[in-house]
């Protein structure tokens, strides 16, 4: 009987393998892939400078972490093949994983990672994320294969900071090379990055996630004029344009049988900053009286052409501890109205928003806002920012009333407990209870936190939370397999192949 | 002449010693700290620091612009700090983009620009001559990015006759790294024939009134010979004057429309280096046009005399 039992699952899992394998087309192997990329990478290590276009071009492909940000949104094994907490939450060890090789033929091992996190602690070396680290007492190397990891405190984000591209694992010898041809352990190695207009990489033959990748070629291609973009993909010069296709480009081009558009979301939180220390915006009555003047779905529709998922805080809904507020600040004028009169402005007030030029997004978000909130009497000057400005003046110095940016950094809803950041929030509960949710083991306990902190900026409605950034991938519709959703700052194509 | 090449040598070191001030001078006035656009907006202040500090940007002004022209007197333009190379081989490596795409850009613009302006001030007020001042009356409005979009949609995406954009260096394949200049150098002629077209025109049509031309008529010489050696070679001096204005001019084109083609060269270089505050690799371009400028006033004053000897230089 047993052994019929023991027959009778073999036979059904290979009836499940199969049926599973006809309804998905199998993968081809082969092929080379042209992805076009608006900006050029400033080097191509994601540890000393934070420009999105390094990971988006190294990260799960060239170099690769302990643990990574899986399709949807998880913290799955990468380099460690598992991963245990010790009870008190303060030493974290890595069971690594065996017959791992860099692309310069270096065996992975347990120094590597000693080395790379000693780097990253290194106060020699300028790491603009070192709060990610400045949680760890030290790094030990049990054996060959074991890493111990010992914590000062609990930091129940710092697995989560272990999955992001500043974590990404070198070697000695060739840490040095990291920002020009950078060695990792990725699927795809560094071949050629012609500056100024491509990086190419080639399949790595000896990875370790056996039958990865399906790609003999990756080409990312530097083009900065979206509608250049546009007219490579439809030349054939490009397979996938990853993301920030314009949304009135992807509409024409979902309905071109020839092309696919992927619509999923992104971690960029769009938000319309306020200046919590400039009058009026002191006033929450204010703040609330503007969630109030602001449609979002409407504004979605007119500066996205619909693509954009809508939010009420400044959380993306592929985090794991998101809970839907969109509902706390319903499209009603006539309570902003009535709002404003509370706070003394019955007649409205005049106002700046200083806009970033270089995000077409940004532009026209806050264009539409400024008409939206001129309907309730907030009359907006708009005032087009060149990007270096915009970081000197409204980000380093505070200096605007109004600003509308997206902020792309996953989880970070801890920059609400930075008084000094930009938009001068300053809320001693919010703080503490950040900590507490940052030191908390129980990940119940943990996402309840998670969650009161969501409610409170709601509440104070701190900056106008408009909606998440769409990431409409469009692509050739032989593409197959790319990611629709983008949990992490990436564009990992280890598992993208071509239809024949 | 040996006065004169001295004279001008002098003059190109003396603009360059001025544009390295006033660039240097810029650089410090426009807000944007390249610190900063590097680390991002999360960066705490000691990591800034730290990194102004390896850059050299903690030091005064003026320590830093003696430490360039030291530098630079020993031919060192310095490391790019996006890219983390030697600036000089960098901007090597864009010009050979930049200077075909220029050179093609010209050609294009003469060769459409001259026959059609000799056209159409021999066929006055005719309709061929109401066809071309319309054409060079819509490509002084177009500009041209958009041109190169135009192109780009005609020859690249309907066609799939050229390469709707990017660049093959030419050790590869040489014939295709022409093939994908040819739609910028089109997109670039087009604008300049435009004007060059209207310059032609008035300046034959000018000579053609002259008493030497009637003269030459009514000895029998052939038209053909009138037009082209005795209108012609006196109507160019102004229309040289023009395209060495516009060869000047080219590198600035070339910004907007190596965008729209993503060709690697140094008008993209620039305009990066700028959104990235990559100061040295600014600094560096501008002096590198200076001293295009600078010398392709110098071949112009030199053609002056080539084509009117009567010219000379004191």
């Amino acid at each position: 009987m047993r052994r019929f039992l023991f027959l009778g699952s073999v036979f059904l899992t290979i009836f499940l393998l199969a049926t599973l394998s006809y309804a998905q087309p199998k993968p081809v192997y082969g092929g080379s892939l042209t992805i076009a990329q608006g900006v050029e990478p400033p080097g191509l290590d994601p540890t000393t400078a934070t420009s999105a276009a390094i990971p988006r071009v190294v990260y799960g492909n060239v170099l690769e972490g302990l643990v990574r940000i899986g399709r949807d949104g998880k913290i799955v094994p990468a380099l460690a093949g598992e991963y245990r907490i010790s009870k008190d939450g303060k030493e974290y060890t890595f069971i690594l994983k065996k017959g791992v090789k860099f692309h310069d033929g270096k065996p992975f091992d347990a120094e590597d990672v000693k080395f790379t996190f000693e780097r990253l602690m290194d106060p020699q070396i300028t790491i603009p994320n070192r709060r990610y680290y400045q949680d760890i007492e030290s790094v030990e190397v049990a054996d060959s294969h074991t890493v111990k990891f010992k914590l000062k405190n609990i930091n129940s984000m710092f697995l989560f900071n272990l999955a992001r591209p500043d974590s990404i694992i070198i070697n000695k010898q060739t840490a040095d090379r990291l920002k020009t041809a950078p060695v990792g352990t990725g699927p795809f190695k560094l071949v050629e990055w012609i500056r100024g207009d491509r990086v190419i990489l080639a399949k790595f033959e000896e990875y370790h996630r056996k039958g990865l990748p399906y790609l003999d070629k990756v080409t990312f291609k530097f083009i900065g004029d979206p509608s250049a973009q546009i007219a490579g993909l439809k030349a054939g010069d490009v397979d996938v344009i990853g993301y920030d296709v314009s949304p009135e480009n992807a509409l024409l081009l979902e309905k071109d049988p020839k092309f696919k558009v992927l619509n999923g979301y992104t971690t960029t939180e769009v938000i319309l900053s306020t200046n919590q220390t400039r009058k009026p915006f002191d006033d929450v009555r204010v703040r609330r009286a503007m969630a109030h003047a602001i449609d979002r779905s409407a504004l979605i529709k007119g500066a996205m052409s619909g693509y954009g998922t809508p939010i009420g805080s400044h959380m993306d809904p592929g985090n794991p501890y998101y809970i839907d507020l969109t509902s706390a600040y319903p499209y009603h004028p006539e309570k902003a109205r009535q709002l404003l009169t509370e706070a003394g402005y019955p007649n409205g007030f005049e106002a700046v928003i200083k806009l970033p030029e270089r995000f077409i997004y940004a532009r026209r978000t806050g264009e539409i806002a400024a008409d939206m909130l001129s309907q309730v009497g907030i009359r907006l000057k708009i005032e087009l920012t060149e990007w270096g400005q915009w970081i000197d003046r409204v980000f380093k110095n505070a200096d605007f009333d109004l600003t509308v940016i997206g902020h792309s950094e996953p989880f970070d809803i801890d920059i609400y407990a930075n008084p000094k950041y930009y938009f001068r929030y300053d809320n001693p509960k919010f703080q503490e209870t950040l900590k507490k949710a940052e030191m908390e083991p129980d990940p119940k306990l943990r996402r309840d936190l998670y969650v009161a902190l969501q409610k409170m900026i709601t509440e104070d409605a701190v900056n106008g939370f408009l909606y998440v950034l769409p990431s409409i991938p469009t692509m050739k519709k032989e593409v197959m397999n790319w990611w629709k959703d983008y949990p992490m700052t990436a564009q990992d194509v280890t598992e993208v192949w071509i239809q024949k | 002449m040996t006065t004169y090449l001295l004279k001008r040598t002098l003059i190109l070191f003396l603009t360059l010693l001025l544009v390295s001030i006033v660039i240097f001078a810029v650089l410090m006035v426009i807000p944007g700290d390249p610190a900063q656009i590097i680390l991002g907006i999360q960066a705490t202040p000691e990591t800034l620091q730290g990194l102004r500090q390896k850059m050299g940007m903690d030091q005064p002004v003026i320590i830093r612009y003696l430490h360039y022209m030291k530098q630079l007197a020993l031919g060192d333009l310095g490391r790019s700090i996006t890219y983390d190379v030697p600036i000089h081989s960098l901007i090597l490596s864009r010009l050979q983009v930049t200077i075909p795409l220029a050179i093609l850009s010209l050609i294009f613009a003469v060769v459409i620009s001259i026959p059609m302006g000799i056209y159409s001030s021999l066929h006055r007020n005719k309709p061929g001559d109401y066809g071309i001042m319309v054409f060079s009356q819509v490509g002084l409005a177009v500009p041209a990015f958009w041109a190169g979009i135009l192109l780009i949609l005609l020859f690249a995406v309907t066609l799939h006759w050229l390469p709707a954009g990017g660049f093959n260096s030419w050790g590869e394949n040489p014939f295709k790294a022409l093939k994908s200049l040819l739609l910028p150098a089109l997109s670039l002629g087009l604008v300049r024939a435009a004007v060059l077209t209207r310059m032609t025109r008035s300046s034959m049509l000018e000579v053609l009134g002259e008493d030497y031309i009637r003269t030459a008529r009514s000895k029998g010489l052939s038209k053909r010979i009138i037009v082209t050696k005795h209108a012609f070679r006196n109507a160019i001096i102004p229309i040289v004057t023009i395209v060495g204005l516009q060869a000047g001019d080219l590198l600035a084109g070339a910004i907007i429309i190596e965008n729209v083609f993503h060709l690697p060269g140094v008008g993209r270089l620039v305009f990066e280096a700028i959104g990235q505050r990559d100061l040295p690799v600014i600094q560096g371009i501008v002096l590198l046009i200076a001293v295009m400028i600078v010398l392709i006033n110098f071949v112009i004053d030199v053609a002056y005399r080539y084509l009117d000897p009567r010219i000379r230089y004191e």
